[in-house]
């Protein structure tokens, strides 16, 4: 069978058109549902609603902000949220994270986190909201405990969390002596400030607007990004994972990305789990004294928890600003976008001796194509 | 200009094999003639009433036992996986009964474009059966 990528450039030629022409082979019926199901414009409500009542809540908001840049909630004074996300880098940095455990970790842009369902790269979190818990209560990172959490959070924001929480919500906090309630209070808070870190319309929303518009296609969105749509849809195979409006499926797979060290474990999902399941903080404990809503935890309740799958498999992260976000991979083994997309093309078995990716028959101008509609995310 | 790399790994042979399978034509999702036992149809729970991607939702499930047998439905387990992947389900699907021959299949999660393969089991009185619905997304 002839294949896609062939018949574009017959197209090409027959017509006497170059490769940097601005006219490329109509859509198809079934391209422009793949392709309208990618549009920002069509991204529900976020996922981390159904675990934490006060998304949306501006005095949450706003109080889960000032948690967010507040090197105060750290042991030494030195260590906030902003310090690994970085808005000017898409709330994330381009400074690898030696994860204890672990190995070298790429730091995850927040923008569009609340969409998701599981957090860190092996998903050993279930909410957005006791996600935030994690760096505060772990050593090399904010290096608080729950009861030094506590008191930071009393000494300085006493007034905030009543408006919040109100006066008996902090009144239980108060007189929780293990701290655990504060910091279920700060997580809901700061989960409420980086829901409202939704990604911005980039060209690709863009062209795709004009796509079922029939206006002129935006500047930014150049004819190499087109061929690089089809690639994306067809022969890469990329949409398989990294799909919907925010670019991800919101699951795990091994794709097979080499370990940089030692000390890179490529256990993966197979861990998280685990640690899921042993989280103190896991959407399916109530803590209705701070947040009177029961969360519904859909997403535990039916999470597949065992086989081979799981082993290697790390989070599909969202490919909104993808360009910002570099170095690639949970491990950051690839600088470049096109390293990455040589990766995909090789689709060579990982530390685990397995990978879900098969094999692409690309040529360096699909790379290159396939980089510069990556750009436009 | 550089050439695709050779495939030089039993795995990657094994799934170009699986990727080279045909794609399923019967995509009804009423079956009550293929088995012995049972006919079984379904529908999804979804606003539009198609099966979503990448979205957690629900199925309702018809079981009947064919005519002139003697069984009653005492299980059904339902699972998925994909054909051209094999892999399947991240999540575990909990099956209710909600009416004499309706159940509620939840936790469904079809979560890559592609083609599905949704094998609904049912274990009778006397015998069993598995039925296989395909479905392309």
């Amino acid at each position: 069978m002839r294949s896609l990528r062939s018949f574009t450039l017959g197209y090409l030629i027959a017509f006497g058109i170059t490769a940097n022409a601005e006219v490329t082979p109509p859509w198809t019926k079934g391209e422009l549902k793949r392709i309208r199901s990618l549009w920002l414009q069509d991204l529900p409500k976020p996922a981390e609603a159904a675990n934490n009542s006060f998304i949306g809540n501006a005095a949450a908001e706003e109080l889960g902000q000032k948690l967010f840049f507040d090197k105060r909630l750290s042991r030494f004074g030195d260590t906030a949220c902003v310090t690994c996300h970085e808005p000017e880098k898409n709330f994330s940095r381009t400074a690898m994270f030696d994860v204890a455990l672990h190995g070298p970790r790429r730091v995850p842009t927040l923008v569009g986190s609340a969409w998701s369902s599981f957090f860190f790269w092996d998903g050993r979190k279930d909410s957005l909201w006791s996600q935030t818990i994690g760096p505060l209560l772990t050593q090399g990172e904010h290096g608080l405990t729950a009861k030094t959490l506590k008191t930071a959070l009393l000494l300085n924001y006493r007034e905030n969390l009543r408006q919040v929480f109100g006066d008996n919500a902090v009144h239980s906090l108060e007189k929780d002596r293990s701290g655990r309630l504060a910091a279920v209070a700060a997580g809901k808070a700061l989960s409420a400030y980086v829901a409202t870190l939704k990604p911005s319309p980039s060209a690709f929303d863009r062209y795709i607007a004009t796509v079922f518009s029939g206006s002129e296609k935006p500047d930014d969105f150049p004819a190499c990004a087109e061929v690089g749509l089809r690639i994306f849809i067809h022969d890469g195979m990329c949409i398989n994972c990294h799909n919907g409006p925010l670019l991800t499926n919101d699951s795990f797979h091994n794709t097979g990305v080499p370990s940089m060290n030692v000390t890179d474990k490529p256990i993966g999902r197979a861990r998280g789990v685990v640690l899921m399941e042993q989280d103190p903080w896991r959407c399916s404990e109530d803590f209705l004294s701070i947040d009177p809503v029961k969360p519904r935890c859909k997403h535990v309740q039916y999470v597949s928890k065992k086989g081979l799958g799981l082993v290697g498999a790390f989070k599909v992260p969202t490919l909104r600003g993808v360009k910002q976000i570099g170095p690639y991979m949970h491990n950051g083994a690839f600088k470049s976008l096109r390293e990455v997309v040589r990766h995909y093309r090789d689709a060579r078995e990982g530390p685990t001796g397995m990978t879900e990716l098969l094999p692409l028959s690309l040529i360096e101008s699909d790379e290159a194509a396939l980089v510069c509609f990556l750009e436009t995310l | 200009m550089s050439t695709p790399k050779a495939i030089s790994h039993p795995f990657q042979e094994l799934k170009l094999k699986l990727l080279a399978q045909p794609l399923p034509k019967d995509l009804h999702t009423a079956k009550s003639n293929s088995g012995q036992w049972v006919s079984v149809s379904y529908s999804p729970v979804t606003e539009d009433g198609e099966v979503p991607l990448a979205t957690l939702h629900s199925w309702k499930l018809e079981i009947t036992p064919i005519t002139g047998r003697n069984a009653a439905v005492t299980d059904v387990a339902v699972g998925g996986d994909m054909p051209r992947h094999k892999h399947g389900l991240t999540t575990e699907p909990q099956i209710k009964r909600v009416s004499e021959s309706g159940y509620t299949v939840q936790g469904l999660k079809f979560h890559m474009p592609g083609w599905w393969r949704v094998m609904v089991c049912v274990k009778l009185t006397e015998g069993q059966e598995c039925v296989p619905f395909d479905l392309l997304l």
